[in-house]
């Protein structure tokens, strides 16, 4: 079992940075989801763990092991580091059981142990019955649980899984996702899972760390990243948080005052009044206003989508500088488009940092 | 790192153990290419460009340059090429509009009628075209169209030369433009017909303008081709008085022996900078045909020959009857006769030719075993070679390899008599702990090794870019090291296509003859060598019997190859559409 250690890790390919200056300590067991738009470095980090790329500045620590410096590098040979892959990558020449053993062949494990580690590791993503199968006869999702069990066999210290479900149908996505915590849990290995879907990350991590342009925006546990969001980068890309400006018009226990468009709203977060400030709010945020007493929001219906037990509305607040979109769930029947309504605001962040 | 402690496996800086078995690997191969391509020929540069015996710069070359029988030479061979090249255009495009745009059945058939003179090598060709169009001809004496007894074959001539060559290289020609035509955007084709144009109006004013790139860079490769080819002219030009610089190069060094190979590599190097102007011209055009069409959904709707389709299909099959089948039919009837003039017949049909060749004489039997070992031996050792080049290539997009593997490619694409010269000037003197090479088996091994080295790669590196480079890091993970991966991982899912490569080199070593007429000695016969002698001894049936062997394993061994490249992904077979 191993911690993942990267000091000031900058990666750059031939015109592009692909990681800057990256800082991030990773606990032994813990299972980190890095999560960002594709090309923003969260594979190439990835890459690194694993050794298949050079740094180009920092080091890299797996447990106490230094792994990667610029100047040097211990090949992936030696890492004890297992991946699952999003292509698969299953060797198309071996059998299932070939496959889950291979790294025991290689390593020399005996034959008695290593029958008994190859048995276990298919059992327990639920493939024992296919040892002599080919991996050209499986579906995706079986070949992805052979990668994963070709992963375990080899008892690895870290396993880092590069949108291991990419490939797959929403439905067998679910399962397997319920498959990776249920073996995170009883392997007990640290694990690093690239994604670039929130709503996985947040299903599965014990925190999040969220990319973008080959930098670290925020690492949290997937509650506060989704609820006290650092920038608005992430503010937007976890839980589709709408970023509006607001003036910050006092200070209150916990909280601050805001005045959104002409009305004045309680939110969570700090900041001192006279300061110009961005404010995420997230749907549940929002409420429309039917015979509200307070003074509300006023905004226009443009369109509106039913979700079964509620409907989503996208709402035009032209009172607020740049009419911004909003969306708002309402659980009635929803008001007719282009109509005009009162949006309630219940709650909301205070992004840090003044509003650009 | 500070007051931290350093770890058991942080105290080699500078070194990479990542690369280590890597760089061992690399290296080797850097040696083996260094050692078969590269000192061989920078060795033929130094030589064709040192200073004259009166020490006037580059006094060899200009020597050359202004003698009057190179000047001959050069003016034969630009002449024999460019018209061949036309011959080539001819046969090809038309082969090539006709299988791919019109609806003639039997298109593989007729493919294969087309292929076919590229499975056969040039002398082997010569030879059957010499036996069909010769006075005792077994197929035009009965028809009477035989020339007439005692007078020399008109085939040993410019334009002999020209005609053979022709044919042989049209295949060339018909593989670019088919794949040119079938790139070509089907909506080019049916916006031209929307608009009115008929099947030969769009076929004038939209596909073969828009194919032109193609159907230059296969006359390109054809012209290429003719300018090193040693088996025509040397079977029918040098009775024909027709010299060629290939052959003036033959002649030459045989006349005068290893004194003369200051001047033959000066005329070498002036064969080698005309076949380097032409490779240039093709990449131009292949270039320009690759911007100036892009890949699109479908081929086009092959157009309706209507009532014209079976006499079409009749011409087809008889012009390409004519190139590709009869000379072979003539070759076989040739070696079935007991002695040259002899008619075929009931009463004359023998197989004493085949019994002489296998049985009797010496040369033949030492031929077929030298050409079989050695076509062996380096389809082995190119394979193993080719398969770690391909993987830097493919898997590792290492730089180096990608160098190894444009430098494996020039032995194949430079005539094969200025690579014999390269191989003569550099292992001729005597080396440390393996002496001299000249007149052994090892320099035909050496000279072969680096001809067909590109053989190997280009199938490996096509297949081994199909290949998931996952495939591979996983091996990594795994704990496994280069070796491992290449043994275990690599190797067994690159086995189709290194079967492919080396059967495609086995087909093609075992009849070489350009490099090996050069290199050979007694004792070191090759088969390509013993054909040629035995014909120019006048010995025509016999040579014409292990031509016909030679025919069969050739086509048996393609055969193989197509079978075999069935599923493997595009380039890995040559010939395939």
């Amino acid at each position: 079992m191993a911690s993942v250690t990267f000091t000031g890790v900058s990666k750059r390919f031939a015109t592009t940075r692909a990681v800057t200056g990256l800082d991030l300590a990773i606990a032994d067991g813990e299972f980190v989801a890095l999560l960002g738009p594709s090309g923003c470095g969260k594979t190439t980090l990835l890459r690194l763990v694993a050794g298949f790329e050079s740094l180009d500045e920092g080091e890299i620590r797996l447990g106490d092991t230094l792994v990667g410096t610029p100047r040097w590098a211990l090949p992936p040979e030696h890492r004890r580091v297992g991946m699952v892959f999003q292509s698969y990558a299953l060797w198309p020449h071996m059998t299932v059981g070939q496959n889950v053993a291979f790294a025991l062949n290689v390593r020399r494990i005996p034959k008695a142990a290593r029958e008994r580690r190859v048995a276990d590791a298919l059992a327990m993503v639920g493939l024992a019955g296919h040892r002599q199968r080919r991996p050209s006869d499986l579906s995706g999702g079986q070949k992805q649980r052979v990668a994963l069990a070709r992963c375990l066999a080899m008892e690895p210290d870290i396993i880092l899984l590069d949108e291991p479900l990419a490939n797959l149908d929403a439905h067998l996505r679910g399962a397997l996702q319920q498959e990776f915590s249920r073996l995170h849990k009883k392997v007990g290995a640290t694990f690093l899972y690239v994604t670039h879907d929130q709503s996985e990350a947040m299903a599965l991590a014990d925190r999040i760390a969220v990319m973008d342009g080959g930098r670290l925006q925020q690492v949290a546990a997937p509650r506060v990243l989704y609820r006290e969001p650092m920038t608005e980068m992430v503010a937007r890309f976890v839980g589709g948080g709408m970023i509006v400006p607001v003036d910050v018009v006092g200070a209150t226990d916990g909280g601050a005052e805001v005045e959104i468009g002409g009305i004045l709203a309680r939110v969570r977060g700090t900041g001192r009044p006279g300061e110009r400030r961005l404010l995420c709010l997230h749907p549940e945020d929002l409420a429309l206003a039917f015979a509200s007493q307070s003074p509300v929001l006023r905004a226009r219906v443009q369109a509106a989508a039913f979700q079964g037990a509620s409907t989503l509305l996208t709402v035009a607040a032209d009172e607020i500088a740049g009419a911004p979109e909003l969306y708002v769930e309402t659980a009635g029947p929803p008001p007719e488009t282009g109509a005009c309504v009162g949006l309630e605001i219940r709650g909301g962040w205070l992004l840090p940092g003044a509003a650009p | 790192m500070g007051d931290t402690p350093l770890p058991r496996l942080a105290r080699q800086p500078g070194l990479s153990p990542t690369f280590d078995a890597e760089t061992v690997l690399l290296g080797a191969l850097v040696l083996y290419v260094g050692a078969l391509v590269l000192v061989p020929l920078a060795r033929l540069a130094f030589e064709a460009l040192t200073p004259g015996a009166d020490g006037q710069p580059l006094g060899v070359l200009v020597g050359q340059w202004t003698s009057s029988a190179t000047r001959r030479a050069l003016g034969n061979t630009l002449e024999a090429s460019l018209l061949a090249s036309l011959v080539s255009v001819a046969i090809g495009v038309l082969a090539a509009v006709a299988l791919t745009l019109t609806d003639v059945r039997a298109k593989a058939a007729l493919a294969f009628l087309v292929l076919l003179p590229l499975l056969i090598p040039a002398q082997i060709t010569a030879l059957a075209w010499i036996e069909l169009a010769g006075s005792s001809s077994p197929i035009l004496q009965p028809l009477g169209l035989a020339p007439q007894p005692g007078t020399t074959n008109p085939l040993y001539s410019m334009w002999g030369i020209v005609l053979v060559m022709g044919v042989e290289h049209s295949p060339l020609v018909f593989l670019t433009v088919r794949a040119g035509l079938a790139h070509l955007p089907r909506e080019l084709v049916e916006a031209a017909r929307l608009g009115g144009a008929g099947p030969l109006r769009t076929l004038a004013a939209i596909v073969l303008p828009l194919a032109r790139p193609s159907i230059m860079a296969g006359a390109a490769l054809s012209f290429v081709s003719s300018i090193g080819n040693f088996g025509v002219p040397a079977l029918l030009g040098i009775p024909g008085r027709v010299l060629m610089l290939t052959t003036l190069i033959y002649q030459r060094l045989q006349g005068f022996g290893p004194r003369a190979l200051g001047e033959v590599a000066a005329i070498a190097l002036i064969l080698a900078g005309l076949a380097a102007l032409g490779l240039v011209a093709r990449a131009l055009f292949a270039r320009r045909g690759a911007a100036a069409l892009e890949r699109t959904g479908g081929r086009a709707e092959p157009f309706r020959l209507g009532r014209a389709r079976p006499a079409i299909e009749a011409a087809l099959w008889l012009a390409l009857t004519a190139t590709a089948v009869l000379p072979l039919l003539a070759l076989v009837a040739g070696s079935l006769v007991p002695a040259l003039g002899v008619p075929l017949g009931l009463h004359t049909i023998t197989l004493a030719n085949y019994r002489f060749a296998l049985f009797e004489q010496d040369a033949t039997l030492r031929a077929l075993r030298n050409s079989f070992g050695l076509a062996f031996a380096a389809a082995l050792v190119s394979t193993a070679v080719a398969i770690p080049i391909a993987y830097g290539v493919a898997l590792r997009r290492s730089r180096l390899a990608r160098f190894l593997d444009a430098f494996a490619e020039a032995p194949y694409a430079i005539p094969g008599t200025v690579l014999a010269i390269a191989m003569i000037l550099a292992f001729l003197r005597p080396l440390p702990l393996i002496g001299s090479l000249y007149g052994t088996i090892w320099i035909l091994l050496a000279a072969y090794l680096a001809r067909f080295l590109a053989l190997a790669v280009r199938p490996m590196v096509a297949g081994m870019q199909m290949i998931d480079r996952g495939i591979d890091e996983a091996g990594r993970l795994a704990g496994a090291g280069l070796f491992t991966r290449l043994a275990f991982i690599i190797a067994p899912i690159a086995a189709p296509s290194a079967v492919a490569g080396a059967l495609l080199i086995f087909m093609v070593a075992v009849n070489e003859l350009t490099v090996s007429a050069l290199l050979w000695s007694t004792g070191n016969e090759t088969l390509g060598v013993v054909i040629f002698f035995l014909h120019t001894e006048g010995n025509t049936p016999a040579a014409s019997a292990v031509a016909t062997l030679s025919v069969a394993v050739t086509v048996a061994l393609a055969a193989a190859v197509s079978v075999l490249g069935r599923n493997l992904p595009e380039g890995v077979v040559p010939w395939r559409a």
